[in-house]
C-alpha cells in the first residue's frame, strides 16, 4: 500500500530535490528557519524584471521541508511577483499532493515563507 | 510493578484500540487518578476563592490551599511555608525571580552564572537583565558526556559572580547535575544559587536545605500533577527583601492612592485569585509520589535508560548524548539518526500511538553546541515499561524502512 504521507513523489524530491545548491549570482537571498524544529533552508532568486528567471535553495531539514522545497522551486520558476504573493498554504499541499497534518505544517510551508520574503 | 493501571489515560486508548506509548513524560506527565479525583472533588465540593469570603466555603477552599503548601514545603524539606510560593509554572517562577532579583540586589556589571544545557526558560529571563541591566551572563559548558563539573565551573567565577541557575537533572542530556555539591560551593563564595527542579523533583528526593540553594523552581505538570500550577521556593530572608513581581489583589496590607503595604509573604508574590484546584491537584501528586516511593521510580528510570541503551545501541547510526551510565542520568535520553530527521521519525512513530518529542527541545545553545538542528527525545516516568522502549526500538527501525532510499 502506498504511503499517505511518503508518498514516491516526496520520497523522490526528498533523494533528488530539483534546484538544489546554492549558485553565486543572485538579485535575492532568504534564509528561514522553522522556530519550531530548527529546520534552516536558504533560498537565492534571480529576478527578470517582475519575472522568476531562476530559484536554488539548500536546506537541513526533514522529508516534509525539503519536497515541499523542491516542489515549490520548480513550480514558481517564471511567475511573476505577484503570482508567488498570491501563493497560498493549501497550494503547497495541491503540490505535495497530501493534506498536510497541523503539526508538520511548519515544515510543509519553510521554502514559502523564505520565498515570500523576497517578492 | 507495573503502575499503569493508575494513569486512566491508558485505560482510555487501550479500549479504543490503540494502546498508548508515552515516552514525553519531559514535556509534561500523564496524571493518576488520585490527582484527577483530588481536582475533581475539590471543584465538587470546595470551589470558592480564597483568603476573601467570611463564609465556610471559602475558608474551606483557603485550607486546602494553604494545606497543599505546607504539603509542598515538607516534600522539599524548606523551613517554613512562607518560603513555598504558588506560581503557573518553572517559567514563571524563574521570571519572578529574575525580575525581583533586577529590581532589588543586582547592579550593573554584577555576573549570573548558567549552563548552555539550560532550557529557555533558564537562560531568557536572565539574558533579560544582562539587556536591561548591564548584568554579564557567564556559560558554562557541560564536558563530551553532558556532565558540569566543579572545576570548571570555579574556574568561570569571578569576584562578580551573584547568582548561578542550573538545572537539577538536564531536559536534553538527561544528565544529573551535583546540585548539593555546586550548592555548598556557590555558598561559600557567597553567591545565590537557583536550581531548576523541573525534570528532577518528579524523580529524585528533594531537599533544598541539603543542596543549601537559595530558590528551586519546578512545574506540576512534569511530576503528575495538574497544569498551571507551579512552585517558587525561596529562602525567607531573601524573599522577604525582593520586591513583588505582579501587583494587585491579594497581596497587599494597605492601599491609598500614593502609597502601598505589601502583604507579607506568601501573599506578597500571589498577586491576584490563585490556581487552587491546580495546588490542591500538586498535593495530591506528592501523596502519589510518596505512595510510589523514589526508590521504585529511581528504579524504573535506571531500568528504562538501560533498556534504552541497549536497544537502540543495535541500531545502526543512532547517536545517544549525555551520561553512558544510566546511574548518572535521570528519565531523559537525547538521540539523532543518521538520515532520519526527528520530525520524521515523530510523525512515523505517531501513527502507532508512539509519543515522542522531536526538535530543539528549548535549548537552542546546547544544539549549536551539540552540532545538531534537532534531536529525538524519549522520558519516562513510573508508568513506562519496558515493552515502551521495545515499541519504540521497533518504530524506529519501520521508519528506517519506510524512508529507505529507493533504487
Ligand atoms: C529543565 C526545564 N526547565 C524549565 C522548563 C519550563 O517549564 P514550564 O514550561 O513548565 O515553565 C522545562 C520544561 O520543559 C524544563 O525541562
Amino acid at each position: 500500500m502506498p504511503d499517505t504521507l511518503y508518498s514516491d513523489t516526496i520520497m523522490s524530491h526528498y533523494y533528488h530535490p530539483q534546484n538544489y545548491g546554492l549558485w553565486p549570482e543572485f538579485s535575492a537571498e532568504q534564509r528561514y528557519a522553522n522556530p519550531l524544529c530548527g529546520d534552516i533552508i536558504t533560498v537565492r532568486m534571480r529576478f527578470d524584471g517582475e519575472r522568476i528567471e531562476a530559484v536554488c535553495f539548500e536546506h537541513e531539514g526533514c522529508v516534509i521541508s525539503r519536497a515541499a522545497a523542491s516542489l515549490l522551486c520548480e513550480d514558481i520558476l517564471g511567475k511573476t511577483k505577484q503570482e508567488i504573493r498570491e501563493i497560498v498554504y493549501a497550494d503547497i499541499e495541491g503540490l505535495l499532493g497530501i493534506a498536510v497534518m497541523p503539526a508538520r505544517l511548519k515544515c510543509s510551508i519553510l521554502a514559502l515563507e523564505a520565498i515570500r520574503r523576497m517578492v | 510493578m507495573n503502575h499503569k493501571s493508575d494513569f486512566p489515560i491508558f485505560d482510555y486508548f487501550q479500549k479504543q484500540g490503540k494502546p498508548l506509548v508515552y515516552l514525553d513524560s519531559a514535556a509534561m506527565t500523564q496524571m493518576p487518578r488520585a490527582v484527577i479525583d483530588a481536582v475533581r472533588s475539590h471543584d465538587e465540593e470546595a470551589h470558592a476563592n480564597v483568603h476573601r469570603g467570611i463564609y465556610a466555603l471559602s475558608e474551606t477552599a483557603t485550607a486546602k490551599y494553604e494545606q497543599a503548601r505546607e504539603t509542598v514545603r515538607a516534600f522539599l524539606n524548606a523551613r517554613s511555608a512562607n518560603e513555598i510560593i504558588f506560581t503557573r509554572n518553572t517559567t514563571e517562577s524563574i521570571n519572578l525571580v529574575a525580575y525581583a532579583l533586577g529590581k532589588s540586589m543586582l547592579r550593573e556589571g554584577d555576573r549570573i552564572l548558567i549552563s548552555r544545557a539550560e532550557h529557555h526558560s533558564n537562560i531568557l529571563p536572565w539574558q533579560m537583565l544582562a539587556e536591561e541591566k548591564g548584568i554579564v551572563l557567564d556559560m558554562v559548558d557541560a564536558d563530551e558526556q553532558g556532565k558540569i563539573s566543579l572545576a570548571v565551573i570555579e574556574r568561570l567565577i569571578t569576584p562578580a559572580t551573584r547568582l548561578a541557575a542550573f538545572s537539577h537533572v538536564s531536559h536534553v542530556l538527561g544528565t544529573i547535575n551535583p546540585v548539593a555539591e555546586m550548592g555548598k560551593l556557590f555558598r561559600e563564595r557567597k553567591i545565590l544559587f537557583l536550581v531548576d527542579a523541573a525534570q528532577s523533583v518528579g524523580h529524585l528526593p528533594t531537599d533544598v536545605q541539603e543542596i543549601w540553594c537559595d530558590f528551586l523552581v519546578f512545574s506540576g505538570h512534569k511530576m503528575g500533577g495538574p497544569t498551571g500550577i507551579g512552585v517558587l521556593y525561596g529562602r525567607e530572608e531573601l524573599l522577604a527583601g525582593m520586591p513583588p513581581f505582579l501587583r494587585g489583589g491579594g497581596m497587599i496590607q494597605d492601599v491609598s492612592f500614593d502609597h502601598t503595604e505589601f502583604a507579607v509573604l506568601p501573599a506578597k508574590f500571589e498577586a491576584g485569585t490563585p490556581n487552587v484546584s491546580g495546588a490542591v491537584g500538586l498535593a495530591a501528586a506528592i501523596e502519589y509520589i510518596r505512595k510510589i516511593g523514589f526508590d521504585e521510580i529511581r528504579k524504573i528510570d535506571e531500568e528504562m535508560t538501560t533498556e534504552l541503551f541497549s536497544r537502540l545501541g543495535q541500531i545502526k547510526g543512532i547517536t545517544i548524548f549525555g551520561p553512558h551510565d544510566a546511574k548518572d542520568r535521570g528519565g531523559v535520553a537525547s538521540f539523532t539518526l543518521d538520515g532520519i530527521h526527528p520530525h520524521d521519525l515523530a510523525t512515523i512513530l505517531d501513527r502507532d500511538n508512539i509519543c515522542i518529542r522531536a526538535g530543539h527541545h528549548c535549548a537552542m545553545p546546547l544544539m549549536k553546541y551539540l552540532g545538531v538542528l534537532a534531536t529525538t527525545r524519549t522520558s519516562f516516568w513510573v508508568y513506562n515499561t519496558r515493552d515502551d522502549v521495545k515499541q519504540l526500538a521497533e518504530g524506529i527501525e519501520k521508519s528506517r524502512l519506510l524512508l529507505k532510499k529507493k533504487p
